[in-house]
């Protein structure tokens, strides 16, 4: 043990040998740790925010559907809507930590300002209950959002700017009815909302429920159903609460939670990215601790060859370099981990607003709008860290036995 | 005391086709405490038999007998073991480690033949043995900061702080200019005396070979004359 203290004390001097060399070794570490911290992060955060996204604007932490309506959701059929039965309302109110719930009926509208039509999705909501399990009212930028019953409409600013829209104006909803007929809603736009999702902004168009479900001659039924919880800690609980009891009751509801909604993670897509420029920067930092080792022992030859007559083991020559490599590894990962610190709390404090230099982000299918901030992930600061020392340790030992198993002759003669 | 004996070692390097004859059977017998100087002209051996003897190359033929014991010369690591307790190296370019102190590089030497050793037995046997060969105030110095001569000191020290069997060095001297050379031969002749160390070394230093009790002439991968004064 003692030895083996001695033979680090080795190791970290020298490391010093060669400054340059050894800096820029680390350096490469450094690197790839910082990228894939900084990038880890930012991604991470976007990911809360376009999660947080969908839980407060569309999604609530909890969705009940028809399970024949979820097989073709995008086409919002009509033919599979349900309704919200007594019974459904007490298995909801017995949840726990459920704090309240919205109803909703969507359908497929062409929205018509007398020139331009454009496609939609018509909304019937009850405001009373929305506002409970939604934000909108918040980000009502001009107008009021409607009482139910009221003939008006509240639509996304982005759209209405787009058909050159305002408060006051009457639009036309073309749309067609549960029994496949035309018809139309003429309304009044009561107010326009701009939300940090863009789906809302750009595609949106709310109505009372009770007027969608009488001109969709659908009284009573709804295509969606939002739950809220006091605490998002909830929803996995009542998921499977819910799974369990519709199955007994032989309800034909599928459940699904904010979390399992796909499409909406950007890590998913990213994350193979980033593990590859992770990748592709250790494969560097490797190529970088071999070249190390292997300048070292090729200027250390007499070195170690006098280790040898002395009676060093091989092993113990290669626990010289390999600790040097870690000692290198460890520096370079360290300054990583401290730069990927700094650099998540530089996003995390002030965030980068893709919007301000590329444009609306929704057409790249990022689904949040305003700064997008890093989250702080302990555990990947971890994980790289012991994983870019293994890569260096491992990396090195090949290199290292091949010095120490020089004979001791050849070695102190160099030849 | 018999320390070591060898009994017809050959050595014989293959160059491609070529076969060089280093060695062409050696018999040999060292006594505990002997000073002895092997010398000879250029490439008549004289390295190839300090590494037969130190157990750092193996003979192509022939026995190796230390200290009673016939060696199995096939075992790199029994080889290794014994040198670590057993033989001290002094090489003619110091082969010191830069980066190490001088108290360092012995303290390296005494910590792999004496593992386990407590810290303050192993320091007090290194302060001593630093103090004996003349370099006591400098053991904080690395090599870069010690003159030739005070570094082949440290070799000599790093080669005793075990309390080997025997202690081997080629050409110690080469490296120095006659005066230091002489010094350092001084400080060998005092540790073989003082310590009953086993010394043997090789030159082609006349001044130097006056210092040997033994003095054995190689020609030609054989012994030609072994004198004792
Ligand atoms: N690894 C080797 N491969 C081939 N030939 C070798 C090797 N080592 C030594 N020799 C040869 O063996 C012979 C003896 O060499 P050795 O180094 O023992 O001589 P030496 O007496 O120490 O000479 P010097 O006084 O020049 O140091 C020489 O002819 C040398 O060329
Ligand atoms: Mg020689």
């Amino acid at each position: 043990m003692k030895n083996k203290i001695f033979l680090l004390r080795l190791a970290l001097r020298n490391m010093w040998r060669h400054k340059k060399r050894t800096l820029a070794t680390a350096s490469v570490l450094t690197i790839a740790l910082l990228v894939y911290i900084g990038f880890e992060a930012h991604l991470a955060s976007m990911d809360s925010i376009a999660y947080r996204n969908l839980v407060n604007f569309e999604f609530g932490h909890l969705q009940l559907i028809d399970s024949d309506y979820w097989e073709d959701k995008e086409q919002l059929p009509l033919e599979h809507l349900f309704s919200v039965g007594d019974d459904l309302r007490e298995r909801i109110s017995s949840l726990e930590g459920i704090e309240a719930y919205a109803l909703q009926l969507d359908f497929q509208a062409r929205l018509n300002d007398g020139i331009d039509e454009l496609p939609v999705i018509g909304r019937g909501i009850n405001p009373n209950s929305f506002h409970k399990v939604f934000s909108h009212k918040e980000y009502i930028v001009e107008g009021e959002f409607f009482n139910s019953g009221e003939n008006r409409i509240v639509m996304g600013k982005t759209l209405a700017d787009l058909m050159n829209l305002e408060i006051g104006d009457f639009v036309t909803l073309l749309l067609r009815t549960r029994e496949n007929y035309f018809d139309t809603i003429e309304a009044e736009i009561s107010g326009l909302i701009y939300t940090p999702n863009p789906t809302v902004n750009d595609f949106l168009v709310y109505y009372p429920l009770d007027r969608t479900q009488s001109i969709l001659n659908a009284p009573e039924m709804v295509s969606h159903l939002s739950l809220k919880f006091s605490d998002i800690k909830h929803t996995e609980a009542s998921a499977a609460n819910l799974i369990e009891s519709f199955s007994e009751a032989n309800i034909k509801l599928k459940v699904i939670a904010w979390y399992e909604q796909e499409g909406i993670s950007v890590m998913e897509a990213e994350n193979m990215a980033i593990q590859l420029l992770l990748t592709l920067f250790l494969f560097i930092a490797a190529l970088g601790i071999i070249n190390s080792v292997i300048l070292s022992a090729l200027e250390r030859m007499h070195e170690t060859g006098m280790m040898k007559a002395l009676g060093m083991e091989n092993k113990e020559i290669i626990w010289v370099f390999v600790f040097e490599s870690a000692g290198i590894a460890f520096l370079g990962s360290l300054a990583g981990c401290l730069l990927g610190g700094l650099a998540v709390a530089f996003l995390a404090k002030y965030g980068v607003d893709y919007g301000k230099i590329f444009g609306d982000m929704g057409q790249f299918g990022i689904p949040l709008i305003g700064p997008i901030y890093a989250n702080w992930n302990p555990k990947a600061f971890l994980t790289v860290f012991v994983f870019a020392l293994f890569v260096s340790v491992f990396s090195s030992i090949f290199p290292a036995w091949w010095a120490a198993s020089k004979d001791p002759v050849d070695a102190l003669y160099g030849r | 005391m018999l320390l070591l004996e060898l009994d017809g070692i050959k050595k014989i390097y293959r160059q491609g086709a070529r076969e060089v004859h280093a060695l062409r059977g050696v018999d040999l017998k060292v006594e505990k405490g002997e000073f002895t100087t092997i010398f000879g002209p250029s490439g008549s051996g004289k390295t190839t038999l300090l590494n037969m003897v130190g157990c750092l190359d193996t003979p192509t033929e022939g026995k190796l007998i230390f200290e009673g014991r016939e060696l199995d010369l096939l075992k790199g690591k029994d080889l290794a073991a014994i040198r670590r307790k057993n033989i001290g190296f002094i090489f003619q370019s110091y082969n010191l480690i830069p980066v190490l102190t001088a108290y360092e590089n012995v303290e390296f030497a005494l910590r792999l033949a004496e593992e386990g050793k407590k810290d303050s037995e192993l320091s007090e046997r290194v302060m001593e043995i630093l103090t004996a060969v003349g370099l006591e105030g400098l053991e904080n110095r690395k090599p870069d900061q010690l003159s030739g001569g005070q570094n082949q000191r440290v070799a000599i020290a790093r080669a005793l702080v075990k309390k080997p069997g025997i202690v081997l060095a080629d050409e110690p001297t080469a490296n120095l200019d006659s005066k230091t050379g002489e010094e350092v031969l001084e400080v060998m002749l005092s540790m073989n005396e003082k310590l009953d160390t086993t010394f043997i070394f090789s030159t082609h230093d006349p001044a130097i070979m006056e210092y040997a009790k033994r003095r054995i002439e190689i020609k030609d991968g054989l012994i030609s004359g072994d004198i004792r004064l």
